[in-house]
């Protein structure tokens, strides 16, 4: 029998089931959640039309919180690169110390960081140690761990041999041969790596106020809660801004350093 | 065979005076495969030593067991008097500042100046402090600036490596290793990454910087015909055995053909 016979049946077959869990999915999801008496008022347009209409008087109280949010982001980004190095250091292959044993444990901090969003690091931050800025800070500092371990790792691993044999020869002590065999060659990687993790962060923080972590995100919040649909517009247009303004700068900022 | 010739045996019995380095009976392996099967070779003080041999005869082996780079696995390396093989890591580390090392790949931290990349020949000597902060004595920069001019990179000597031709960088390679102020040099494949100008220009360096301070270099080189301009003396290696050696006059081409004739094979 050949795979000329079979792969139309089987396409068929495959594409029906496909459709029926499509139909399922939507059928459940939004044909029966959805409200559709207001859906079919004015209503939704009216509230999107407050939208369009920000409140810029609102502007000149958001730039403070804008400012937490930057600094939220940026002492984060270094608190994430001090807790990412001795994880970078367990989960690079060449250099880890105990074996597959570090290796594992290395590898395994970095998708814990990763696979747990950031919402649920601050919620767990909050609860912790209060409101405020500090909740956020660790929330963003540990979530920043998984990329930049990752990647540290990855600049680590393919370090040139090169370089470190020569220091060998000369006699350098397993310290020097960090100092000018490894270090060297990782920093750049590490600084562009940390620069672009800050500008994410600018992003991640921006929401974080919703659970009470400070900055541009708990204005967000209150707007909302006042249903105040031209303030809510107004820190997002903030937000927007921001975000902008951050990725010019890291993106002339790694293009310095690389 | 070389081994029975009776003028080297007396050689191999009695070391003369000046002699520097000192192998005996030498063997390294990787996993199961016997790389060097026995080396026995004096490099003395005035010796330009070229190792010739195809690509997998163990040159590369031999020259990084001398400095334990790589871990021979038997025999004997006597430097200065000294058995290298038994020494623990700090005592290592001191005898490997004596034996400066020049490379294929030129092995100079890209990212940093013509300068540092020589100071750090001293590197061995260098507290942890300086290191830190790279703040180098005053004598070593002024040690590091004459070399630089020697090897003529005068001009170069605050750009970073990696602003350099190949044939640059491995004058730096060099000035580097001349910074150890070393008793041996030893010298893999200098020119193989090399343009065969450039390459002559190379090994017209390493010998006269090698001569004017009476520094024996031990060289492995592919290159029959540079081997023969440049060296002394010459060992042809093959399957990790010593197949011949002499000076260049002396050695008979057909037998040079012979250890290459494996590597077509």
């Amino acid at each position: 029998m050949s795979v000329g016979q079979r792969t139309p049946r089987y396409a068929s077959v495959w594409l029906l089931a496909g459709l029926m869990a499509f139909a399922f999915c939507a059928h459940d999801i939004l044909v029966r959640d959805t409200d559709w008496a207001r859906m079919m008022s004015g209503h939704p347009w009216e509230t999107l039309a407050r939208f369009a209409r920000p409140d810029f008087t609102l502007i000149a109280d958001l730039l403070e919180p804008a400012l937490e949010t930057v600094l939220m982001a940026t002492l984060a980004s270094f608190a994430g690169l001090v807790l990412a190095l001795p994880v970078a250091w367990l989960g690079a292959a060449n250099i880890t110390p105990f074996g597959q044993l570090s290796f594992v444990l290395g590898r395994s901090l970095m998708t814990v960081s990763r696979s747990v969003h950031e919402m649920v690091w601050a919620l767990l931050f909050v609860s912790a140690v209060g409101l405020g800025a500090l909740p956020g800070i660790l929330a963003l500092a540990v979530r920043s761990v998984g990329f930049l371990a990752r990647t540290m790792a990855e600049a680590i691993e393919d370090v040139a041999p090169g370089p470190i044999e020569a220091i060998r020869a000369a006699g350098g002590s397993p310290f020097k041969v960090l100092l000018f065999g490894i270090v060297p060659q990782v920093l750049p990687a590490f600084i562009g790596c940390v620069i672009f993790e800050w500008d994410i962060n600018i992003r991640r923080s921006t929401i974080l106020g919703l659970v009470g972590a400070g900055g541009l995100g708990l204005a967000l919040f209150r707007q909302m809660a006042r249903a105040d649909y031209a303030g809510v517009a107004a820190v997002i247009l903030v937000v927007l801004a921001l975000i902008l303004v951050g990725e010019l700068i890291s993106d002339r900022a790694r293009r310095a350093v690389i | 065979m070389n081994r029975d010739n009776p003028e080297r045996l007396e050689a191999v019995m009695t070391p003369a005076r000046s002699t520097v380095l000192e192998i005996r009976g030498l063997e390294a392996r990787y996993g199961e495969r016997q790389v060097l099967r026995g080396i026995d070779l004096n490099v003395a003080r005035d010796d330009f030593v070229a190792i010739i041999g195809p690509s997998g005869s163990g040159k590369s082996t031999l020259i990084r067991c001398i400095n334990r780079l790589v871990e021979p696995s038997g025999g004997k390396i006597l430097f200065d008097g000294v058995d290298l093989l038994p020494l623990a890591p700090p005592a290592l580390r001191r005898a490997r500042r004596d034996i400066g090392m020049i490379f294929q790949e030129f092995n100079l931290v890209e990212r940093m100046t013509v300068l540092d990349n020589v100071v750090m020949g001293r590197l061995g000597d260098t507290g942890t402090l300086r290191s830190l902060t790279r703040l180098w004595r005053n004598d070593v920069v002024e040690e590091a600036l004459a070399l630089i001019e020697r090897v003529g990179l005068a001009e170069h000597a605050r750009q970073r490596a990696d602003r350099l031709s190949g044939g640059q960088r491995q004058r730096v390679g060099i000035a580097r290793a001349l910074m150890q102020r070393p008793k041996l040099l030893l010298v893999d494949e200098p020119t193989s990454s090399l343009d065969p100008r450039i390459a002559r220009d190379v090994m017209t360096l390493i010998r006269e910087v090698a001569c004017e301070r009476h520094i024996p270099v031990l060289c492995n080189i592919h290159d029959i015909d540079l081997a023969l301009a440049f060296c002394t003396r010459m060992v042809g290696l093959q399957h990790g055995r010593a197949r011949f050696e002499g000076q260049p006059g002396s050695i008979d081409r057909a037998s040079v053909q012979h250890i290459y004739e494996a590597e077509v094979l």
